[in-house]
């Protein structure tokens, strides 16, 4: 796990994305750079408690989260943190995760 | 000036699909259920297969196959070629390029076919490798499918209409009646609360009677001139379509889904709004999808979905997914299930859809929508059909 989520950011307008974009939405720029997000907001939140063809499966929390900057991502949840709570950021390859600070 | 397109030169001259099977016989492809579909079409037309001279087609399984290489097995020459992979509403978009093709005179008689042939493992497969979204910021997370994406979404829908579960067990409930007529569907024995309430949890809060059983299948449909239309059936022509792509990037809570973006021009197009709809296919699938598209649709104005889903789902007053839909009937991959919706309609304003008929339906609806980038599904389409007088 490393510290924060590496996201990406317009260098013209500042709108945050995850994943990575090649044109910005908002002021159709391309000059679209990285940044490091270091937490957010989870909005919501379940339990995946079964997957096809997956056997000893573990139940996986995934929550949304607002991130500070304001995309929305799916995140693994790594401890009790749940809705409205805010969390720190940390990444694992490309995958983030989410819990208390 | 806007331009408000007509389709007076084209009708649904035929429909079929294949047998609908969860598990498939190893060694079956995509391919052959498609045949099966495309046959009975043919059969169901009275037309040859050499009068076909068009060919749309959607599938996520016939890889490392294109649309061509699919032409070519099925014995089509064709000078009008699709293919739309854009999930789970491609075979309605390309049903939309069909009728265009015919009305701009690109080709006469248009096949739109779709069909997968997966298996439980190559499902779990595909959801993984959706697409470089979900493969590298959400696999790894169990993930696990869109499952995961319409369980969050479903929770927020809970939230925003005050919902409970029972409503979607209406919802589900209600489609395992219609399926009861509908033979080709593969769940038709009937479903109590009790059942869907206590049903295994999929992931919180979808159980196992909201998420779609994903079968094996095909589906077909023949657009040709009106005068085509078989004798003895009333002609169905396309009133109305619409589209939506990428309509919101992903950027909110997603419980409103592209139809919000064309529903009004649609209801234009078609000179008719949600009250003169005497039957719909809405895509289903998961519950929450077909609230969400009924919304955007102008179904509810009061936008109380638990009273919609209470006076008017529940009692089946509003004839919704009248085949089953797939969550009765069986999702043949993404894009077959809404293809399905086109045949139900055709067959329901022709007064052929058996122990499931609805009355004298003169205008009926059917959508798609699908491709669950990451958070939601990216795309929607609708046609409206009408039984020409
Ligand atoms: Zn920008």
């Amino acid at each position: 796990m490393t510290p924060g989520l590496n996201a990406w950011k317009c260098a013209d307008c500042g709108t945050v994305y995850f994943p990575e974009r090649f044109l910005c939405r908002n002021c159709g720029g391309h000059h679209i750079g990285t940044v490091n997000v270091a937490g957010g907001i989870i909005e919501d939140m379940t339990i995946v408690r079964h997957v096809v063809g997956q056997k000893d499966w573990k139940p996986r929390p995934i929550a949304t989260v607002l991130i500070d900057g304001g995309a929305r991502i799916l995140a693994g949840v790594t401890d009790d943190a749940g809705p409205g709570d805010r969390v720190t950021l940390s990444q694992e390859e490309q995958a983030p995760y989410a819990r208390k600070p | 000036m806007t331009i408000r397109p007509t389709y007076d030169n084209t009708a649904i001259v035929g429909v079929g699909q294949s047998a609908y099977t969860r598990r498939p016989e190893p060694g079956a492809l995509a391919h052959h259920f498609i045949r099966d579909a495309v046959v009975a079409a043919l059969d169901d037309a009275g037309m040859k297969l050499g009068e076909i001279d068009g060919l749309a087609l959607s599938s996520m399984s016939i890889g490392p196959d294109q649309a061509v290489d699919v032409a070519w097995r099925l014995g089509l020459s064709l000078r009008f070629l699709h293919q739309d992979t854009n999930g789970g509403s491609s075979s309605i978009s390309a049903f939309g390029a069909a009728v265009r093709a015919i009305e701009m005179g690109a080709a006469k008689t248009v096949l739109v076919a779709a069909g997968d042939a997966t298996g439980l493992e190559g499902y779990a497969k595909l959801a993984a490798n959706f697409n470089r979204a979900i493969r590298d910021h959400a696999a790894a997370l169990g993930y696990g499918g869109p499952n995961t994406a319409y369980a969050l979404l479903t929770a927020r829908q809970m939230k925003h209409y005050g919902l409970d579960k029972s409503d979607y067990g209406h919802m589900a409930i209600a489609q395992r009646i219609w399926a009861a007529g509908n033979p080709y569907a593969v769940y038709r024995d009937p479903m109590t609360m009790d059942d869907y309430l206590n049903a295994p949890g999929v992931v919180d809060p979808l159980c196992r009677f909201d998420c779609v059983p994903v079968v094996a299948g095909g589906q077909a449909v023949i657009l040709s001139a009106p005068d085509r239309t078989p004798k003895g059936r009333p002609k169905v022509r396309v009133r109305a379509l619409g589209y939506s792509f990428n309509h919101d990037h992903q950027a909110t809570d997603g419980l409103k889904t592209g139809a919000s973006i064309f529903a009004k021009d649609l209801w234009e197009q078609a000179g008719a709004g949600p009250d003169d709809i005497d039957v719909a296919s809405i895509y289903d699938d998961y519950p929450a999808m077909v609230v969400a598209q009924l919304d955007d649709l102008g179904f509810m104005p009061d936008h109380d979905a638990k009273r919609f889903i209470a006076n008017r789902i529940r009692d089946r007053s509003f004839p919704v997914n009248t085949w089953g839909g797939m969550l009765s009937a069986g999702q043949p991959g993404g894009p077959a299930g809404c293809l399905n919706g086109v045949s139900e309609i055709t067959l329901q304003l022709q007064g052929r859809a058996g122990a499931r008929q609805v009355p004298d339906a003169k205008l009926g609806l059917t959508t798609g929508y699908g491709m669950t980038m990451y958070r939601y599904g990216a795309t929607a389409g609708a046609a409206i059909l009408e039984r020409q007088a």
